[in-house]
């Protein structure tokens, strides 16, 4: 085996980033409303997401890097703890945005 | 105190930081945001209805949830790390499952097609009696082939540590349920009629008593066979553990492959043979429960300390 090859076959190979559906649609929400908390997520998505579990996916989704969080500078006037905003990142709105075009591509394929 | 105080103080004890800023505070932020509102409005009701909601996400997400991300993480990062170790060590162990499950259930298998009795079920029957041995001989194969010539850090002793507990678990359920219900089984096939237990069918209790039985009455040849019986049981369930710190020991000497692997057959022979020779060279002495403890328990004393000595010996890491 050649040097070269040797490289190539050795260099690791990156994922292809990838979109479950609970991701597409907390990034067609965060896309459509701007920054949000999570409570406002669950709340817009129909009951398609829990507010057990949006959480997980959240987190999930910001270790990918599609989405972006901050705290809420002051915790309100009522105290307790600050609330987390979500808004999605560049890679995060490309990914979205091949990956719908990807499904609307397939869709009548998948449809007939 | 606020709401969701005390869940979440309760959770920092469970949680690291991390899940602790991605999954729990968010939960509670909501629970206390949505208490503040149905305060400002005047609804009680509405307090009520959101502490429920708060209470049952953050439980939802505290029982079921973090468990799940932690467990994926834990895997997630073995197999990134231990690949290359997971692949030797699986087929070594596969392997030596297989050998000596098939040295093991050879001789016993010779009277199935004696007594021309249809063989498939009766097999199957016999692999339980060869568990004792082929859990840690599969254990201790597993643990030199992956971890032979890479520098062991403590997550990869915990976890080899771990597989010896499990083995003996699994060894110990064997031995207490498994062997005697199958070996009983397999004689009643090959007689054709029910017959009863006989020494090696019943389980460890009442070996003991029965050996105590004949102590009494002055049968000690046969009493310390029986009470030999009894504890070498347990010292072979014990064996796994054992062999997964015999085999943590050879991993970390210098040693080629092939001197390994003779050091490994000639060890795994002479336990494996100890057993029956002892148990029927039926000498009395053996009726007296220390000197029958202490012969039963040898080999695996024997190793653990030869283990010992192995593992205090300084050796450089070949591989990281």
């Amino acid at each position: 085996m050649s040097l070269t090859n040797c490289k190539i076959l050795t260099v690791p190979t990156k994922r292809i980033p990838t979109l479950s559906s609970k991701e597409t649609l907390i990034l067609q929400l965060l896309v459509q409303n701007g920054e949000s908390y999570g409570l406002q997520l669950v709340a817009g998505s129909r009951r398609r997401l829990k507010r057990g579990t949006v959480y997980v996916t959240l987190g999930r989704m910001e270790e990918k890097g599609y989405i972006r969080s901050t705290l809420d500078a002051t915790p309100g006037t009522t105290g307790g703890l600050p609330r987390r905003r979500y808004k999605p990142t560049p890679l995060g709105r490309r990914v979205l945005s091949v990956w719908t075009h990807a499904a609307d591509q397939l869709r009548p394929e998948f449809a007939r | 105190m606020r709401s969701g105080s005390r869940l979440r103080r309760w959770a920092g004890y469970l949680c690291s930081q991390r899940t602790m800023d991605q999954l729990i505070d968010p939960v509670i932020a909501d629970l206390q945001h949505e208490c503040a509102e149905a305060d400002a409005s005047g609804h009680t009701s509405n307090k009520y209805v959101a502490l429920l909601r708060g209470y049952v996400a953050f439980w939802i997400l505290l029982t079921l949830h973090v468990p799940q991300v932690w467990l994926i993480g834990r895997i997630q990062a073995f197999t990134a790390g231990d690949r290359p170790t997971l692949r030797p060590s699986l087929l070594a162990a596969a392997l030596t499952t297989a050998l000596v499950t098939a040295s093991l259930v050879a001789t016993p298998a010779r009277q199935i097609t004696r007594h021309g009795v249809d063989g498939a079920w009766l097999l199957v029957l016999l692999i339980p009696q060869s568990l004792p041995f082929s859990i840690p001989l599969t254990i201790y194969s597993g643990v030199v082939s992956g971890l032979k010539g890479r520098s062991l850090t403590t997550r990869l002793r915990t976890i080899v540590l771990i597989i010896g507990l499990t083995g003996t678990l699994a060894s110990v359920g064997t031995m207490l349920w498994l062997i005697p219900a199958s070996n009983q089984a397999f004689r009643v096939a090959i007689a054709g009629f029910p017959i009863a237990p006989g020494s090696a069918e019943v389980n460890p209790r009442s070996l003991r008593n029965e050996a105590l039985v004949l102590k009494t009455k002055g049968r000690d040849e046969e009493a310390g066979h029986l009470l030999f019986a009894y504890h070498s049981r347990w010292a072979i369930a014990g064996a796994a553990l054992v062999f997964a710190l015999f085999g943590l020991a050879v991993a970390t000497l210098r040693l080629r492959r092939a001197a390994t692997t003779a050091m490994a057959v000639v060890g795994c022979v002479l336990y494996v043979s100890y057993f029956p020779e002892v148990a029927h060279a039926r000498f009395a002495p053996l009726s007296n429960e220390p000197i029958s403890l202490a012969l039963a328990w040898l080999p695996n004393l024997l190793m653990t300390v030869t283990s010992i000595a192995f593992m205090s010996v300084r050796n450089e890491p070949t591989r990281p």
